[in-house]
């Protein structure tokens, strides 16, 4: 591991700690307030539901959290001078690669570690228990699908939000010159835009609230509609983000690369 | 030659900087630019480094055009006060770069810092650098490579006599080696030491001065 990654450690260790007790603290209330019923909830759904559901504080700062790490990543770099020496050293497409991968190799790691401690935690408050019933895990999906590849598609879903909100930053880091306006602007723009999208597009509704798109993954529904609005609102997003990122990287070259 | 501006113009904004500028490096030479401030001297740096573009003219580096979008590769570059990642050591930031062609080995850093009287093993991060220190840091990124073309921006900013007396020995040894360099300075002195050729800038246009 190099340098550059081995100082981002401590703030990576400290956010994925946050998750965990983030995480935790969700199931302890939904522990509690559990009244019964065929099926027993289990650590995998309490997460699932910290995750996703726009009631729990979690799914309001995870964003926050990627926006902070990709920050803590990048911006170190483009706003030194390291920039120009790597590009004058490697060539630009490499820099921006390079840039690229750490990020998503980051955010896999971050999800991973930051799932695997709060299971860990929820597994402390309330013990090893996991639920298979597909309609528990996830009710939004109704219970179409078998409880492996239900927990695989929220994975994979908790991973391409994380994406989403990495591809924003990464925008801002191109048109800002500090370091605190790549953790600021992000977390505005998060916050503001599905607001102003409710408004612009009145007819799409109110689940094109970023956290309500997932939130259809966790709270009762009976179709695979979640699926649909998660993928678009997820893949779709983060193309036109980079789409954008890559018309104001390819202006700014050709404008010259100085600082 | 190892560089060129051909008939090369920039303007900032409407303001002219470089009206119509040549200038040829050739192999394992010296060049000094000298002129006031912001009469463009680090304007044309940045050219040679691929980070600007001329409005009109040809730039060539290693005997290749530079289009847009492209660097030269093989150049050592110090262009103003440098900025490094300040929570990492110089040795850190060294080796970060390095890393990028693999050229050289951690032995050839920890030398080459020695030589611009930097500790290689010191723990502190850069940011508690002195002015002094972390511009030879400076000096070791853009030697430490042995580049073929340097282009080093008032190498000597904030240098102590000593530190002062050193660059000029790396970068003489460095001219025997065969690289070539752009100097940019306000010690009138050095650059009459230093330098094979030196050009004026002023009003826009580049003149080379004959040494005194
Ligand atoms: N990116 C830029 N945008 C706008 N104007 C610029 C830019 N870079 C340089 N200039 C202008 O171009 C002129 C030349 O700048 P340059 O930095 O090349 O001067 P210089 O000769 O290096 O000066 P100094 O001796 O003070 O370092 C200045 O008037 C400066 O304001
Ligand atoms: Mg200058």
């Amino acid at each position: 591991m190099n340098y550059y990654f081995k100082k981002h450690t401590l703030l990576f260790s400290i956010l994925a700690i946050l998750f965990a007790v983030g995480a935790t603290m969700t199931g302890i209330e939904h522990s509690i307030i559990w009244t019964g019923g065929p099926y027993k909830p289990g650590i995998n759904s309490f997460l699932f539901l910290a995750l996703f559901s726009h009631f729990e504080l979690l799914s309001v700062i995870v964003p926050l959290f990627i926006i902070i790490l990709v920050s803590d990543l990048t911006a170190r770099q483009w706003f030194s001078d390291i920039k120009v020496w790597s590009i004058v050293r490697g060539g630009y497409a490499r820099f921006i690669r390079q840039n690229f991968l750490n990020i998503i190799v980051m955010i896999t790691a971050f999800i991973v570690v930051a799932d695997v401690l709060s299971l860990i935690g929820l597994m402390i408050v309330s013990g090893n228990t996991w639920t298979m019933d597909t309609y528990t895990i996830a009710p939004g999906l109704g219970g179409h699908h078998g409880p492996i590849l239900t927990m695989l598609l929220l994975f994979f879903f908790q991973w391409l939000q994380a994406i989403f909100y990495a591809t924003v930053t990464f925008l801002f880091l191109q048109i800002t010159k500090r370091r605190w306006e790549t953790l600021v602007y992000p977390f505005l723009f998060l916050s503001i835009t599905p607001i102003l999208l409710i408004y612009v597009l009145a007819f799409i509704g109110e689940k094109y609230l970023f956290q309500r798109i997932s939130a259809g993954l966790v709270h009762k529904g009976l179709s695979n509609q979640p699926i649909i609005d998660n993928l678009t609102a997820w893949i779709g997003g983060s193309l036109l983000i980079v789409l954008v990122t890559f018309i104001i990287m390819t202006i700014k070259r050709r404008k010259g690369l100085v600082r | 030659m190892i560089a060129t501006l051909d008939h090369v113009q920039k303007r900032f904004k409407g303001k002219r900087v470089l009206e119509d500028v040549a200038l040829q490096i050739k192999e394992g030479e010296i060049v000094g630019i000298i002129g006031g401030n912001g009469s463009g001297k680090t304007t044309i740096l940045r050219m040679l480094a691929g980070l600007m573009y001329a409005d009109q003219g040809e730039t060539t580096v290693h005997g290749k055009k530079i289009n847009i979008g492209e660097f030269p590769g093989n150049i050592g570059l110090l262009i103003e006060t440098p900025r490094f990642i300040e929570r990492l050591t110089g040795m850190e930031n060294l080796k970060m770069l390095a890393r990028i062609q693999n050229k050289i080995d951690e032995q050839r850093i920890r030398e080459t810092m020695k030589h611009f009287f930097l500790d290689p093993d010191l723990k502190d991060p850069v940011k508690t650098y002195s002015l002094g220190m972390n511009q030879r840091l400076g000096l070791v990124q853009a030697f430490m490579e042995e580049p073929k073309l340097l282009l080093l921006d008032e190498p000597t900013n904030a240098l102590d006599e000593k530190s002062r007396a050193r660059f000029e020995e790396v970068l003489l040894e460095a001219r025997s080696k065969g690289a070539s360099a752009v100097i940019v300075s306000h010690h009138q002195d050095e650059i009459a030491r230093l330098c094979d050729r030196v050009y004026l800038i002023e009003e826009g246009t580049l003149k080379e001065v004959t040494k005194q």
